[in-house]
């Protein structure tokens, strides 16, 4: 039997080996790179010539602080790829994404109203010092991560709910984008409004509506890390009807597909994916956006091959975006939500400039 | 009479407050092909949509004697397959893939292709004369090969019935004839054909014809009949003349 699509299966098996690799590459260098630049602190810890006290040293600020933070990153992008593959998808439109959905601010309001209402205000950081107390955004406590985690994702859905509702569906580009941004104006008010009358949590929330990695522990990072292939493997179930909405929906329903549970049940992806991430680091904008594009961009997948490869591009693109954050004004560190939202909205903008065919051709 | 393949029972659809079809009845029978015609804002498109389950109504449809919510989704999309118009697919997807998807009512959940699977999405390719560009993606298609590779995807469900709304969109008359010649050898094998076309001559070709106006059906009859002919000149006012031309009846414009 003939097989045609085979060399598109080989460049997109090929792609993700590259992801892959340049993934461990990554977090590699994203252990050994701290505010004191370039140090080796692997060769430290695996080096049985070092003595004890070097390598009790290598072991806390790898184990403690920087293998979880960057293989945090890497998760965090990693779910927002692939929330930016399923959102593509679903909404038909390429410049869905978690962020510009509204799922992300919704997310972000429901830390902060949570954080406010369990007693956010005890949970600060003083002093520039991260004494993190029970229910702070950046507490590393198992609960206060799952609860947050929990309130991000029913923010999340939400968020995408409210942008719908006003953009009365997703055939509308145009629409869909502006009810994004004023959901994510709102939204964003809101949250500002929560932490007006939260002042104390307010430092921490700061760094967390920035977008940061800097404060991901062992805890958040099993979050994310549980939540991915939860994620994964549930968006990968769903690829093929994914597929069958790139149709349109008369014919999508026409192939039998139910579209309604389906909806549902990407959405529910969709906002477990974002929340996850969002309720750990922040809000990052523009991953979930680049990723699906830039996969594209290289090879030509189906659902199935996009959301694997989106997630994995999404989590090189974290990664290195937090490794840049690390580095550029070292010793001070930059946010990193900042750079991605500088380094995405360039990346946009030149989507749009390259003309409006990638814009507007995936459109209904 | 040969039995109905499918059938639409006092179907009333309003979209908003606008009301679309006032009780339309029609019947398609078994193994030939119905066009559906008549001018701007009949109803005709409408029809179709609701003969393929996907728009709500009031009334019935029957499909091979069977209540259309009777049919459980995928067994309903094995039977009736469906081609809109101006259908849409992602630009950076390849034919053959797009194809493929027609056969989605023929796999389980998370089952790849089967054998059986790519025979049929390559007789569709070759049914269509897309094979050979199978392997490019939709973007890089002129507007006539896109709209067979379509085709294509509609066929690959290799359904009993097939709707197809507006299907040559963008084919040349060339393509046209090919479209015909793949219809008839559909109507052939047994396969209903219900199609909504805007081009008179070429429905004149259909064995059976169904004409509607203001969101009624105005009469249904065999293509060849003369009393056809004249309703589809009514229909139109009269700015169309069914003529014969070289063992051929064809509309002219008056």
């Amino acid at each position: 039997m003939v097989m045609p699509m085979s060399p598109a299966s080989r460049r997109a098996a090929a792609l993700a080996l590259l992801l892959l690799v340049v993934s461990v590459v990554l977090i590699a260098l994203g252990v050994c790179i701290g505010s004191t630049g370039f140090e080796n602190l692997l060769n430290d810890l695996l080096n049985a010539a070092k003595g004890s006290s070097e390598r009790a040293m290598a072991e806390q600020i790898v184990w403690n602080i920087r293998l979880p933070r960057t293989m945090g990153a890497w998760a965090a992008g990693a779910l927002l790829g692939l929330a930016g593959a399923l959102a593509q998808g679903l909404f038909r439109n390429p410049l869905a994404d978690p962020y510009l959905l509204g799922s992300a601010t919704g997310a972000a309001l429901a830390v902060a109203l949570a954080l406010a209402l369990l007693g956010g205000a005890a949970g600060m950081v003083s002093g520039g010092s991260a004494t993190t107390i029970a229910t702070s955004v950046l507490s590393p406590s198992w609960w206060v991560r799952l609860g947050l985690t929990g309130a991000a994702f029913c923010g999340a859905i939400v968020g995408v709910l409210l942008t719908l509702a006003l953009a009365r569906g997703v055939q509308h580009t145009l629409r869909l984008l502006l009810a994004g941004v004023v959901v994510g104006v709102v939204l964003g008010a809101g949250t500002s409004l929560v932490l007006v009358f939260s002042p104390d949590s307010m430092q921490a929330m700061q760094a967390f509506l920035l977008g940061s990695t800097g404060f991901v522990g062992w805890a958040a990072c099993t979050m994310m890390l549980t939540a991915l292939p939860l994620c994964g493997a549930a968006a990968w179930s769903l690829s093929r009807a994914l597929d069958g909405l790139s149709l349109g929906e008369a014919t999508a329903a026409s192939l039998g597909l139910p579209l309604v549970p389906l909806r549902a049940a990407l959405i529910g992806i969709l906002a477990l994916a974002t929340g996850a991430a969002v309720a750990q680091t922040g809000l990052i904008a523009f991953v979930g956006l680049a990723a699906p594009h830039l996969v594209r961009s290289v090879v030509r997948v189906m659902h199935g091959n996009l959301i694997l490869l989106s997630s994995l591009t999404g989590g090189v693109l974290l990664s290195s975006a937090d490794l840049l954050a690390r580095w550029l004004i070292a010793p001070q560190e930059l946010p990193v939500g900042v750079l991605t939202a500088v380094l995405g909205g360039g990346y946009l903008l030149w989507l749009m400039h390259r003309g409006g065919s990638t814009i507007s051709g995936r459109v209904v | 009479m040969q039995a109905l393949a499918i059938s639409a029972s006092a179907i009333s659809v309003s979209i908003g407050k606008a009301p679309i079809l006032h009780g339309v009845t029609a019947g398609f029978r078994k193994g030939r092909w119905t066009s559906i015609v008549g001018p701007n804002g009949a109803g005709k498109s409408t029809l179709l949509k609701v003969l393929a389950g996907i728009l709500p109504c009031t009334g019935s449809v029957n499909l091979l004697g069977e209540p259309l919510p009777e049919w459980s989704r995928r067994e309903r999309a094995q039977t009736l397959g469906w081609l809109g118009q101006n259908e849409i697919a992602a630009e950076d997807l390849g034919a053959y893939d797009i194809v493929m998807l027609g056969r989605i009512p023929h796999q389980s959940w998370l089952a790849p292709p089967s054998a059986a699977d790519h025979a049929a999405v390559e007789r569709a390719l070759r049914a269509t004369q897309s094979w050979k560009y199978r392997s490019r993606s939709l973007g890089t298609l002129s507007g006539g090969e896109r709209q067979r590779v379509l085709l294509a995807r509609a066929l690959a469900s290799e359904a009993q019935v097939l709707l197809m709304d507006e299907p040559l969109a963008n084919l040349d008359p060339p393509h046209q004839a090919d479209w015909l010649a793949i219809v008839r050898v559909l109507a052939a094998k047994g396969t209903t054909v219900v199609s909504v076309l805007h081009e008179i001559s070429m429905a004149l070709n259909a064995d059976d014809m169904v004409i509607m106006a203001g969101g009624r059906v105005t009469y249904e009859g065999l293509c060849v009949d003369a009393a056809t002919h004249r309703a589809l000149e009514a229909v139109f006012d009269h700015r169309v003349a069914v003529r014969s031309v070289a063992d051929q009846w064809i509309a002219l414009p008056q």
